[in-house]
Formats: structure tokens, sequence, C-alpha cells
């Protein structure tokens, strides 16, 4: 009854590895001269005994393990040990059908017992031989103590691992469904059809997908369309239409055994189904009858009911899934000894399988502005992880020097890049509903009712134009405007968020990263290289911002990144006290290897004041700057106090920035009537704010205080004002006169 | 859920065994951790203090066993106790006792036996902290219910009287179902011992006042069987088990609870001579071999929790004691001594799976990486002398 007994002594060539590994065998078990067996032309087999542990009252569930079982520890002759080594029962009579964590074997075959997930060859690779040996003799403890299955809830699936030829996607539920349901295709028998395809790739058949149910009642206009479809033999559909046959023990019998016989052969398959009640020849035969038989493939599953959840699946049904090759002559010339293969089931790609592969738990629906090579980096994280609710919107095309840095290939060249990435975010996506995936292949600054199907704008154009369509346009209230871009040569990634009912507002947040160049080294580096930047080399698909330039693919794709993962975090933030983001990452390369790091700076929302005068322009001050001049108000009343205002104008949304202020310069003076400001220090202390920050930020006007609260100018500011506007308009900036009462601010803004 | 453990540890002539249910309660019995055996690196010492914490659960970072059972205050069974297990009110549990790694006992067994005398420091802390928890029930403390406040008082009592708190009270011939608080319905223990007879003797003897009692697990919680049935005897001698026969048949839970059959013997007294008869006598009594003839079959073993048995007079472990042990087993291997389990040179906790056929010795479940491993301190922390 044991293997061995028929197998020949080796007589050939060891190798020192191999023999070493005998050695050890034979060690580990006290043999002193083991015997080394011919298992076939490429593996040999040693046979040992492992001492078994059993309970005091036996083995459970009458498991016939006994206290020493005989094992085959098997080698590869010319792979070891780059091939982990495997342990076989040398028991014919091993009770392999009641025992889960065996490989799928024939029945001629030794029992292989399973003793780790996924790769064996890899563990091998990482454990001694010795601590082999003692997982063998684990796995038939566990297996006299009922301990194999290590949640015992659950039923372990047959291993068909190294039984496979092919693949067969589809849904589990989908077939489980039917099948529970025991909707069968005509009332005689415990079947049903689906429709799904042969998967091509350059002419060969890689996969057989099942995407649909087929009852009786639609099979005409299916078969039809097959039809139709199959005489449009010049095109290519990327997919040959099949039916796949799904067959079901009639009397819904538990199985709780292992196959321990796989069927090689048509006359095998045939007696596989017959043990399980069904004439599987008959049933072919009456589907050719109805036509159902478009193609040589036949995928063929065949449902066991466990007694428990199969692990890994949401039912009891287990489905080993076959494929009959028929021969040209149909159903009727199947001979006995037609060779049969086993396919693996693989889960088509899915938004749930993407969301928990991803550990993303919210995707939200999101407008993707620019589909440039930042932008399809961003597109194609979000997608990959779940999201199914994306517009794209660019004009652009494909061209051959994009291949550099962006996410499409070559065979989309020439093609609207928005248009390819939806494509390929549907082909991602086939088992799933993809209406909302979107390509909207004009400029930005034609949206309009689009905004409303999004929670998100993600804008990675690197466009003043595109950030100043947004800054004017009324969003709705529900969604949050996120920028990207690269700068200062792919040393540094700028992300912006804004805030809580749009303030920071997206141009706070920008012009904020420049003035943050005053007390961010990186920042300045930046700034500083922008002033003093030649623009030497060309731009490519980057646009013309100053803050994109030429790069590698790998330093986009590593700011691309981190400005994935700030996307999927963001959404976590509670929305209603959300304060804006700007977030800097950084790619140092200058002493050598790279170095990276980001940081965050949360901004809180800008104090917002309308021009006084009704000049149409609006003064932004960052947070806290309101109460410090509150503060100075009251602090120097009754006489009146002042400075300079340090920030950013922009004459196209008639906005300036105020980021900080300078309170009395040097040579100032106030009195009780009026504050004159001086200047002594100043032109140099405004001169090296602009040095760091790249001639960006620098004086943008003047404040002072009125602390007998005259809510107005008064005559002598009006003067001034004047005098100011003939000079600012050299520079050009417009005038702005800041006017702090005990409790209020008062802007004037004049071109 | 995984299957029920009994873990014997190596802790030389001593005591310390952990069981461990289906859900995750920890009942451990006696203990005898020596000071810092979590920092040795003999290899000839098993790290009992570091293999009990990394058997143990944590609540809100600290660890605690849902069941700590005291059999006897003897060194051999409570030795570090006051070092290694939290004493006073739960709510206080600090940093400095999560540094130390003091283990919670959300519910105490306690003997009132142990009250009565004073032999080491051990024993007064925890008569110390059984009087703390005591005093809360008595006074109907809102937090006496709460996790490391709880206990049970095992046997009758002595000089002192714990009557108003017999509502916590089990006695000989009592089986316990419920564990910290919560009902277990495939494990129970009957408890044989103390008996009252002992306490209220002039010259009452420690070891013969041991808690004795039979763990009892079932596969499944409709079955009238066990898969297992584990004797714990504490230090009980003859005449003990002499009592524990004669009561157990008299109320004929020999046969109703089967109260004496065993799977596993846990020798009383750390295989010592007192089991079988009097250090005096050479014979041995008819009684406490009748008791080892209660083994359910072939496979029944006995755990001799002592040093390593030599052919010599020491006492305990008793060589002649061991002879006797074998003589009721099927074979010399079903004898086992934690001295000596794998190996002399590096013992082990001698560990039963519980399964549905009872209980079995599972094998060693780690696997050492061949691909990068490091030394640990075993051969740094041993002297070589080299010429």
């Amino acid at each position: 009854m044991l293997h061995s007994n028929s197998l020949q002594p080796y007589a050939g060539e060891l190798s020192v590895e191999i023999q070493s590994a005998i050695q050890e065998i034979s060690q580990y078990f006290e043999i002193p001269n083991p015997k080394v067996l011919i298992l076939d032309k490429r593996r040999i087999v040693v046979p040992v005994t492992y001492k078994v542990s059993l309970p005091n009252m036996g083995a459970v569930d009458g498991i016939n393990i006994g206290e020493e079982e005989p094992m085959l520890i098997q080698l590869s002759l010319n792979k070891y040990p780059h091939t982990a080594p495997f342990i076989l029962s040398d028991r014919k009579d091993f009770p392999r059908a009641w025992l889960s964590h065996l490989y799928f074997t024939t029945d001629d075959e030794p029992a292989r017992l399973c003793l780790v997930r996924n790769s064996p060859h890899e563990w091998f690779a990482t454990i001694k031989m010795r601590d082999f040996l003692d997982v063998g003799g684990q796995w038939l403890y566990k297996a006299a103590t009922g301990q194999l299955d290590e949640d015992g809830a659950e039923f372990d699936p047959t291993r068909l691992e190294g039984n496979i030829s092919s693949k067969h996607i589809y849904r589990y539920d989908l077939i489980n469904e039917v099948v529970s349901e025991n909707q069968r295709f005509v009332s005689d028998l415990p079947a049903a059809l689906f429709v799904g395809g042969q998967l091509l790739k350059a002419g060969d058949i890689y996969a057989y997908q099942t995407n649909a149910a087929v009852p009786f009642i639609a099979f005409e206009i299916v078969h039809n369309a097959i039809v139709r479809l199959s005489k449009e033999e010049d095109q290519d559909h990327g997919a040959n239409p099949v039916f796949t046959f799904v067959f079901w023990d009639p009397d819904s019998a538990i199985d709780d055994l292992y196959l321990t016989s796989r069927p090689k052969n048509y006359g095998q398959l045939k007696m596989f189904f017959s043990l399980r009640g069904i004439d599987l020849h008959q049933a072919l035969l009456k589907f050719e009858g109805l036509g159902a038989i478009t193609r040589l493939g036949l995928p063929i599953i065949f449902a066991i009911k466990r007694p428990r959840k199969v692990i890994g699946y949401k039912g009891n049904y287990e489905f080993i899934n076959f494929l009959i090759i028929s021969p040209t002559g149909g159903i009727g010339a199947l001979d006995d000894s037609d060779e049969i293969w086993l396919q693996s089931h693989i889960e088509p790609f899915s938004k749930n399988i993407a969301s928990y592969l991803s550990a993303r738990k919210q995707t939200p629906a999101t407008l993707y502005i620019g589909a440039g090579s930042l932008g399809s980096k961003l597109i194609l994280h979000d997608a990959r992880s779940g999201n199914l609710e994306i517009g794209i919107c660019d004009d652009g095309k494909m061209l051959p020097h994009n291949l550099t840095r962006h996410e499409l290939f070559a065979d989309q060249l020439g093609q609207n890049k928005a248009q390819a990435l939806a494509d390929i975010i549907r082909q991602f996506y086939s088992a799933d509903n993809t209406a909302k995936i979107a390509a909207i292949k004009s400029s930005a600054i034609y949206l309009d009712s689009e905004f409303q199907h999004y929670q998100r704008i993600v804008d990675t154009t690197a466009s003043v134009q595109v950030m100043n369509f947004l800054l004017s346009k009324q969003l709705p209230a529900n969604i949050r405007y996120y920028k990207a871009e690269i700068a200062d040569e792919g040393a540094l990634g700028l992300f912006y968020a804004e805030g809580y009912d749009r303030n920071p507002r997206m141009d706070d947040l920008v012009n904020l990263a420049c003035f943050y160049a005053t007390k961010n080294e990186k920042l300045r580096t930046w700034r500083m290289n922008d002033a003093q930047r030649e623009v030497t080399s060309l731009n490519v698909g980057l646009g013309c911002s100053s803050t994109t330039s030429v790069m590698a693919d790998d330093i986009l794709s590593f700011h691309g990144g981190i400005f994935s993962r700030i996307l999927s975090k963001a959404v976590t933030q509670d929305s209603a006290d959300m304060s804006g983001i700007v977030a800097v990452s950084s790619l140092d390369e200058t002493k050598g290897f790279p170095s990276i790091s980001t940081e965050y700076i949360e901004v809180s929302a800008f104090e917002v004041l309308n021009c006084k005068a009704g000049s149409g322009w609006e003064v932004r001050l960052t947070s806290g700057i309101k109460e410090i001049l509150l503060n100075n108000c009251k602090q120097y009343a009754p006489k009146e106090t002042g400075g300079v205002l340090i920030g950013i104008a922009n004459y196209k949304t008639k906005t300036i920035h105020v980021f900080d202020i300078i309170s009395e310069p040097q040579g100032s003076h106030g009195t009780c009537s009026g504050f004159v400001r001086g200047t002594l220090g100043l032109p140099a202390e405004i001169d090296a704010i602009k040095k760091v920050t790249g001639d960006v930020i620098g004086y943008i006007g003047e404040w002072h205080t009125h602390p007998m609260n005259l809510k107005r100018l008064s005559a002598r500011d009006e003067e001034t004002i004047a005098e100011l506007v003939e000079l600012n308009r050299t520079v050009p900036i417009p005038t702005c006169a800041l006017i702090v009462t005990p409790d209020e601010l008062l802007v004037y803004v004049q071109e | 859920m995984a299957n029920p453990t009994i873990k014997y540890y190596p802790v030389g002539n001593g005591d310390m065994s952990l069981i461990t249910l289906e859900d995750g309660t920890r009942i451990l019995v006696d203990c005898k951790l020596t000071a810092k055996s979590d920092e040795s690196t003999d290899p000839k010492i098993c790290d009992v203090k570091k293999d009990l914490l990394n058997s143990l659960q944590k609540r809100s970072g600290n660890y605690f066993v849902d069941v700590f059972i005291l059999t006897h205050g003897d060194r051999d069974h409570c030795h570090g106790f006051k070092d290694n297990f939290y004493q006073g009110d739960p709510a206080k549990y600090g940093q400095e006792d999560r540094e130390e790694n003091r283990i919670i006992m959300d519910t105490m067994w306690f003997s009132p036996m142990i009250a009565e005398q004073y032999t080491n420091d051990d024993e007064d802390a925890h008569q110390c902290e059984a009087e703390r928890r005591l005093d809360l029930h008595r006074n109907n403390h809102p937090d006496k219910d709460k996790p490391g406040n709880r206990i049970k008082i095992i046997g009758y009592d002595s000089n002192k009287e714990y009557k108003d708190l017999n509502h916590l009270r089990a006695v000989p011939g009592d089986v316990v179902t419920r564990f910290n608080d919560k009902n277990q319905e495939t494990f129970s223990i009957f408890i044989h011992a103390p008996f009252k007879i002992h306490l209220d003797s002039p010259d009452k003897d420690k070891n013969s006042a041991s808690i004795v009692f039979q763990a009892r697990f079932k596969a499944y919680s409709w079955k009238s069987d066990f898969c297992c049935l584990a004797m714990f005897g504490g230090d009980s001698d003859h005449t003990t088990w002499a009592q524990i026969l004669e009561r157990t048949k008299r109320f004929k839970n020999d046969v109703n609870q089967q109260a004496l059959s065993w799977d596993l013997f846990l020798a009383p007294h750390h295989c010592s001579w007192s089991f079988f008869n009097d250090t005096s006598e050479d014979d041995v009594q008819a009684t406490s071999l009748e008791a080892l003839d209660y083994a359910r079959n072939r496979e029944a073993k006995v755990i001799a929790s002592s040093k390593k048995i030599v052919n010599n007079d020491d006492n305990p472990p008793y060589a002649d004691a061991k002879k006797e042990y074998i003589k009721k087993l099927s074979s010399e291997d079903k004898f086992l001594n934690t001295a000596v389990e794998p190996n002399e040179s590096a013992p082990e906790a001698i560990v039963f799976d519980i399964t549905a056929n009872g209980p079995a010795r599972a094998p060693k479940k780690t696997t050492g990486s061949a691909w990068a491993s490091a030394g640990g301190a075993g051969a740094a922390g041993t002297i070589i002398t080299q010429g």
C-alpha cells in the first residue's frame, strides 16, 4: 500500500546540494542509510517516517492518520534548492478526500501536502531544511487533531495549483446566485448558460471570461447577436463570444469531500459528472442542438455545494472549472480519450476589488482638468483605487514626445488624451458600470454645468488661465478645488487645496507659497532659482508656466504619488471648518543621491475686504493680520500708528493678497491727528523680501490707524493716495490704503 | 476558534500551569517566577515569565489573567507573586506597573487556609490582596465586581469567618462553570479539596489542605462526555486522596460526574512520595493506587512538575514515586517530567492541545528564518573557555 514499494532506487549522480539535503533529512529522521528513489525523470524521493502526536482517543473525526506516517520527501534533481522540496504521503490510502491543504493530484500520484500559502519556492528560500521538515510534522499533527482549517467556520477550497492550463474570469457572485437559486436553463437539466468570451491578445486566447447569465427566454436574441458578431471576422473584437455551461448536483447534495481524482480526459470527465447525477454527453448534445456551442473551446463549470461558506467567497459553492476542446465534428465526435483541461477562477477587476486592494474607503466624484503627464498619473492612481466617477477635461492629443512622462502608450498616439484615459479606465472595469467615466475634449474654460456632477476639481494644467477661470466661476457649494504643479525643475512639488466655502481661495494659496519663501528654505531656493532661470530648455507638454519644466518621468511620478496620497487623505478632512492646504514635496539631488521630504501648511480662512471706494478691488488678508492691526490701533490710541502692507496684486482678478505687515518703520511718527510713515531701512527690508520670493511678493500698500474712529479717508489721506497713485503706476501696482479703526478695517484701492 | 490548551511550565520543584480556554479565557494555577527570570540568557532555564507574558492577553495595554488559582501558600507555588502580580485597586494600575509588566488578576481563587499561617512574603501579599477584595465585597463596594476586584472562596472557613460571603464560595463536590464573570459551556472545574477537616485540625498542614480540582473540557456543549479531564493536585498527600476517593464515591460523583477520571494527572507535590504514603513508610496506600486506576485510557499521562528525577534519595522528586506512577501507565513515555521536556539542556513548557478526541502534544510551532538570521543572546551570554 506504499508508493515507495514500486519506486526504483536512484543510482545516478547527485548534486552537492541534494547530497547535503539528504544528509539533513537522514539526521532529522534519524535514518542512518536513507533510500533515494526515482519518482520520475526529474524528481527523487526519500522515504521517511513522521511520528505524529495523536490525541488520547485517537485522531479527531476518525481521520486515518497514524502515530507513524510514512512520507516521501521529494527533491528536484535539477532545480533543488531553487525549487522547494515537497512532502508527499507514501500511503496509497492516505485520506486525501477528507483533508484540505493538499494539492489537487490524480489518483495514481502520492498526496502532496500544501504547507504554505503562495509560492512554496519563495518560502523555502527563507527557511532551513529542518524547519521545512518541522512544518511537515505540524501539518500531520493538525490533520490528526482537526486543525488544518484554521477557521473551522469556513470551508477551505480545493488547491488546484500546478494543474492549471488557463484562466477563467468571472464574478463568483454571478454564478453563485444562479446555482443557489437553481435557475435552470431548461427544467430537466441542473445547468445554466452564461455568455462571455475568449479573450484574445495578438490573436491568441489568453483567458475565458463569463459575463452574464442567459435565461432560455433571452437565448435567441443573444445567440443571434453572437452569430452576427462571428460573421464580422475581419474586425478585431478583442474577444470571441462563447457560452459557458454551469452544472450542479440535481439534488443539491452537500459534498464535504475533497476531489482526489482530477479528470484527465473526456471519459473521466463524463464519469465525474455521472457520479454527480449528470449525463454530460447528452447535456452537451442538447446544447449543441440549440446552437449554444459556437466555438471549439467549451468552458464548463461544476458547482460543488460545500457544508460551509467557502473561504474567500460569499457562498457555499465551490466551482471547478473545466475546458473541453471539441473536435470540428462537434460533440458527437468527442472521444473518451480527448484531453480535458482545468481552468483557474479569477475574479474580474472591479471597483470593490480595487478599493479593497488600495485600502480606499471614499472615492468622491472628481473632475480632472488637464490630462497631461502629471494629470494622467493622478487620474490613473484614482481610477486604479476604485473611483468610477471621474471626469477628464483636456483638449490635447497624445504626441510622440508625451511618451517621456505620460501614462498613455504608443498605441494611443494621436488620440485625445482625455478620451484615451477614459477608454483605458472603462477597460479596467469591464464588470462594472462605467457610465460616469467621462471625457471632456474641450478646453477647461468651456466647463460649466459639468461642475455639478463632481465633488472635487483637480487642476494639473499649471495654467494661470485655467486658475483665473476657476476663480471667477461660481462653483457648486460642495465642490473643492485642488491644484497640483511641479516646480524648480522637479525639485519641488506644490499642491494646494482650497478651504471651506472657497476660503482660502486658490490664488491666496498659490501666492502664499511664494510668500513662504521668506520662512522656508526649499521654497526660497525655488523662488530665487525661478527668478534667475533662463528658459533655455524646451518645455515639452508641460505648459509654459515657470512652475513646470523639463524633468524625468520618475521625478514626476514621485511628486504624482505624493499628490495622489494627499488627495486621498484630504477627503477625510472635516468639511465644516476645513482649512486650506499648501503641501510641498521636495526631491533634493544637489548632494548626490535623492533626499525627499514633504511639508504641509494648514492655511486658515483669509479676511476679505472690499474697496470702500467702489473700485471693484478686493483685499484678502492672511489670517491673524486683522487682529494685529486692531490691537495696534488700540495700543497706540489716541495717537495714530501705521506701516506698510506686504503682498501681491493681481490685475486680472482685481485682488490684493496681504501676507504680512511692517509696523512703524524707523523715522515714523504718530500723533493724535496724523501718522508719518518713515523709510529708514524699509527699502532694504522690502528688497530682501522681493529677492527671496523671486520678485513676486513685496510692498503692496499702506496702513494706518484712525483711533478716533473716523471711518473714511481723511483729506490728508486722499492727498497722499493721489501722490502714491502716480508713483505706483510706474511699477505698476494699484495703490492700496488700509484704514484701521478701533473695530473695523477699511480699504481703498485705486489703479 | 483555537483549541483549548494546558501548559505546564518547567519551574523545577514547583507548579505553574496555564489553562487557556477556547474563548481566550486564561486560568493560571500557581506561579513560580524567580527573580529576573525574564532576563535570563541561560538556555537551561526556561524563561517562564517571558513565555507567560507571551501567552497572556492585554487589556488597555496591561497584561491580565482571568483567574488566578493559588492551590496553597507554599513558596514553590507562589514564588514571585508579590513582584509580578498587581495588588490593589485596579483603577490605580499605573505606568510603573505597566513597565514592570505586572499582571492583573481579574479574579482570585482563595482558600481560607492560606489566611491562617504566614510562611513567606509572596503568600502574605496574596493574603493581603484577597482580604482587600473580600472587604470590598463585604462592604458591598460599587466596584466589587469589576475585573481586578473579583474573588472566589474555595473550601471552608477556618479561624476567620466569611459566612456573609457564602455567595462567593465553592466547596468540595461543587462544579464551577463561571469564570471571571462569564459562563463556560465546554469547560468546568470539579472541586475536590480542601476539606473542612483539614482546616479545623490543630496540626494543620498546608500541603494536605491544597486546593485539588479536576479541569473538565467538552468538545461541544451538548455532549455529555468529556474530551479531556485533567487533575491538579497541588501538594496534596495520600490522606487527602483517600478522602477524595471516599467522598467522591459516597456522593456517586465518580459515576455521575466522572470526577475521579483523568487523562492528565499532575503528580502531587512534585512527584513526592507523600502521594503514595508517609515518607517513613515504604509500602503504598491502596487508595493512592486506586486514584491512578481512574486513568481513562492507555494514552493517559502523568506530569511531574519537578527537578529532573534521578535515582537517589531526594524527595521530592522521589525516584520510587516515579516508578509507582509508571506502573500505572501504559508505557514509560507517558510519564513526563517538566525538567527534561523536550530535553534537559533546554526545557520548554509541556503544552497539550485539547482536541475533540482528547489532549495531544503540539509540535514546535515556530519556524526560524534562514535568510536573515541573527544570533540571540544565547551564545553571547555563555562563558566559553578556549585553549
